[in-house]
């Protein structure tokens, strides 16, 4: 398990192999961590839940464990370094910029504030469902537009299913569970057309891996479109799914729907981690490069057996295993990995998320031997 | 620092006077090591005696769960959550479904008052009190119907009984209030529930509920098994020391908990969520914290006799007293001399609310007052 490691290797954290690169010397300031090569329904791998299995960059690691000692803080001071750094970042104004635990207390408030304005909410089938199943929750209509024959978000069909009682419109791009892109185009005009009649937001949890000339982040928009939020996460590719760093980028107007007055609510560890882990480019990337070799090993394995799938721009795959997606799910269980949830009217399609190659290509290896 | 360790303080100590000096010291000190005094407070380091803090930090046996969950950190947490709302459930002998976890109880807070302005209702709470969710209702076009205090500082029942009217949805009640801390006595509050929870959901915000020392004193929890129309949220933000942790607790009846909660319960930060679950059963940290705030209000009781300064009896982490001149103008002062102490409260502009935070930083807060405005 030590003896491989790469030069991209030692850009990542983990306990297992601490040690040992720490004594030898070459080992930049990251470890990695092993791969799971015998998973057991007890110690799976994990592709079940679009994580970053890699663990933090060593960087946050480090200012993680020191940022502890604040633990029994009220700690304002570092949100404004975080804003600071996004603002800088992502070139907008800090007043623009709110943080929370993760994207979705964002996801939910956006749905209470459509409830209070008593509204329906549009959305496409399949996506993710923080919004729409918050809001059935609330007993709000939801509209969803099954995406098209292409299976990407279909942006005409939904622009005729808008109604006047519409007061908030949530797109996820790239969606989930199929990892497509919006075309960025026609996805500005439609954010523009549809924010003069209701909120738009638009969910870029997985912006950082898209790798795609079609595609854009839709944050410029929201400097001059004062109905248009973006939300992100530090879920996916900061590995922070368990720590809880979120952000909603809008007009302070729009912020204060979906923030409370005081920012009470983070965890000074996360705070401290998502600082570095923002600037820390070369784990980033190191990520993205890790999740290319992931996806190409899924992808053969589809090309292979002739199955069809969605091209990813993400760290997760949508293919069409040919038979039921629970059926899937409990064989690859039993064999110690964790797959996607059933996604009607998908039932058929499988969401694979990216794990460490190593483990991609056990889990491929696996599939074949089940399923082949 | 680690020279004179008092009885008390092996209990305590700052990453520096930690484990090993202890241990080696041939000192049976608990299980226990914590921040030790700062009494020689600094403008980068001053003593934080404004934010209702505890300044003893986690225990340790929370710290170390916090540090064990680091690397699994990446996950997401969808097991925890339910280990615990089992403990909290335990803790307070009720069931699972009346139990909610949130990042914070401010959490809590803010969703009530969604839920509040979905319903359309009014907000029916006392002033001064804690602000989170007056404002947040504010902004989301509430209508606030704010009763003052009583001549004694305390809630005031029955002024809030002749404020009530059928468009209220949501009343709050701080028990122990903030920023006086001063409590409601429990069968009028009683009473006040089991009237006015058939016509709006009252929620009761217990965030000091483990410092009270108080025959008068009651949590509302039972109300909540009852099933009464009754929201009761703690926090470990301030016994536990999680205020930059994140962890709030809420008990209500299930309906209310399926309507705060929705299916996504991923928000929480997983290394918080263990943390909890060993601080919760800590008690012998819980105790000695109470024991030292105990201690700490004495030290400024003792002050404000001294000076002949008008008080609320403490039920809370804090104190709120009559400086007889601005509140603004004695935190300026002690800020010069590295101590941060309360904002003001309006209408009481001439009351200083003062958190606790060790005896010995308290003793100098003490002394220095005294020279400064004594
Ligand atoms: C599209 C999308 N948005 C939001 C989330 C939730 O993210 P967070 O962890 O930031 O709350 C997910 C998580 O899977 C997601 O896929
Ligand atoms: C009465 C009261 N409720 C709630 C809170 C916020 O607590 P939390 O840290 O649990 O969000 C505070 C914090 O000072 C408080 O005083």
């Amino acid at each position: 398990m030590t003896n491989n490691v790469t030069r991209r290797d030692w850009l990542i954290g983990g306990s297992a192999l601490a040690g040992t690169m720490l004594v030898s010397k070459m080992a930049a300031a990251q470890t990695v961590p092993a791969a799971n090569l015998n998973p057991t329904p007890e110690n799976p791998i994990r592709a079940g839940f679009n994580e970053n299995v890699y663990g933090h960059s060593l960087k946050a690691k480090k200012v993680m464990v020191k940022a502890a000692e604040t633990a029994h803080l009220y700690d304002f001071f570092s949100q404004r370094v975080l804003n600071k750094v996004i603002s800088e970042m992502e070139n907008l104004p800090g007043d623009h910029i709110a943080i929370e635990n993760g994207s979705t207390p964002f996801l939910e408030k956006a749905a209470y504030a459509c409830a209070i304005k008593q509204g329906k909410v549009l959305t496409t089938n399949p996506t993710y469902s923080s919004v729409p199943g918050t809001a059935k929750q609330l007993g709000l209509e939801v509209i969803a537009v099954p995406v098209g024959e292409d299976m990407g978000v279909d942006l005409d069909t939904m622009r005729a299913a808008m109604t006047d009682d519409v007061k908030l419109v949530y797109l996820c791009n790239p969606n989930n569970p199929i990892p497509s892109i919006i075309e960025k185009n026609a996805l500005r005009d439609f954010c523009i057309e549809m924010s003069k009649r209701a909120l738009v937001l638009i969910d870029e949890a997985y912006y950082e891996y898209v790798d795609n000339p079609d595609f854009a982040s839709m944050k410029d928009l929201v400097t001059d479109n004062p109905n248009i939020i973006i939300c992100r996460t530090a879920s996916k590719i900061h590995g922070f799914a368990g720590v809880r760093i979120g952000f909603a980028f809008a007009h302070p107007d729009t912020l204060r729907l979906i923030t409370g007055p005081f920012n009470l609510s983070l965890n000074n560890v996360a705070v401290a981690g998502a600082i570095e882990s923002y600037q820390d480019m070369e784990y980033q990337n190191f990520i993205k490069q890790k999740n290319r070799e992931s996806m190409d090993i899924l992808e053969n394995m589809f090309e292979e057996l002739g199955l069809r799938y969605i091209k990813s721009n993400s760290n997760f795959a949508f293919f069409h295993a040919g038979r039921p997606s629970t059926e899937v799910a409990e064989a690859l269980k039993k064999r110690g990995i964790l797959s996607g949830r059933p996604f009607p009217p998908f039932t058929d399609w499988v969401r694979m998320s990216t794990v460490k190659p190593e483990e991609m290509q056990y889990v491929v290896d696996v599939y074949k031997q089940l399923f082949a | 620092m680690t020279t004179n360790l008092t009885r008390r303080q092996w209990l305590a100590g700052t990453t520096t006077v930690a484990a090993s000096s202890l241990l080696l010291s041939g000192v049976k000190a608990s299980a226990q090591t914590f921040m030790a005094p700062n009494v020689n407070p600094t403008a980068e380091n001053p003593i934080r005696a404004h934010l209702n803090e505890n300044s003893y930090g986690q225990s340790l046996k929370a710290r170390k769960a916090i540090a064990d969950a680091a690397d699994d950190a990446h996950k997401y947490a969808f097991e925890d959550i339910f280990k615990l709302i089992g403990l909290m459930a335990k803790l307070q002998d009720i069931p699972k479904e009346y139990v909610g976890i949130g990042a914070g109880s401010t959490e809590f807070l803010e969703k009530a008052a969604v839920f509040n302005a979905l319903d359309g209702g009014d907000l029916l709470l006392p002033t001064p009190t804690y602000g989170d969710i007056g404002r947040f209702s504010r902004s989301l076009g509430s209508n606030l119907i704010e009763v003052p205090v009583g001549e004694d500082m305390a809630i005031n029942l029955d002024a809030m009984r002749r404020a009530m009217t059928k468009n209220v949805k949501l009343i709050y009640l701080c028990n122990p209030n903030n920023p006086i801390p001063t409590i409601i006595e429990k069968n009028a509050l009683k009473e006040f529930c089991n009237e006015f929870s058939p016509q709006a959901t009252i929620l009761i915000d217990e965030a000091y509920f483990e410092y009270v020392d108080n025959p008068n004193y009651e949590s509302m929890i039972d109300l909540v098994k009852e099933n009464k129309n009754i929201i009761v949220t703690r926090t470990a933000s301030k016994i536990h020391a999680f205020a930059g942790t994140r962890i709030g607790v809420c008990y209500a009846n299930p309906d209310i908990i399926k309507r705060m909660f929705s299916l996504f319960a991923n928000t929480l930060n997983l290394s918080a969520m263990r943390g909890a679950y060993a601080s919760y059963q800590d008690f012998e940290y819980q105790n000695f914290l109470k024991q030292k705030n105990k201690e700490c209000q004495k030290i400024i009781y003792k002050m404000l006799d001294d000076m002949g300064l008008e008080y609320k009896e403490s039920n809370a982490n804090f104190l709120f007293f009559n400086a007889g001149r601005p509140s603004k103008e004695v935190a300026e002062t002690m800020k010069k001399h590295h101590i941060l102490t309360g904002r003001e409260f309006k209408p009481f502009t001439n009351w200083v609310r003062l958190s606790l935070s060790k005896p010995e930083e308290m003793q100098l807060f003490a002394d220095i007052y005294k020279r400064e405005f004594g």
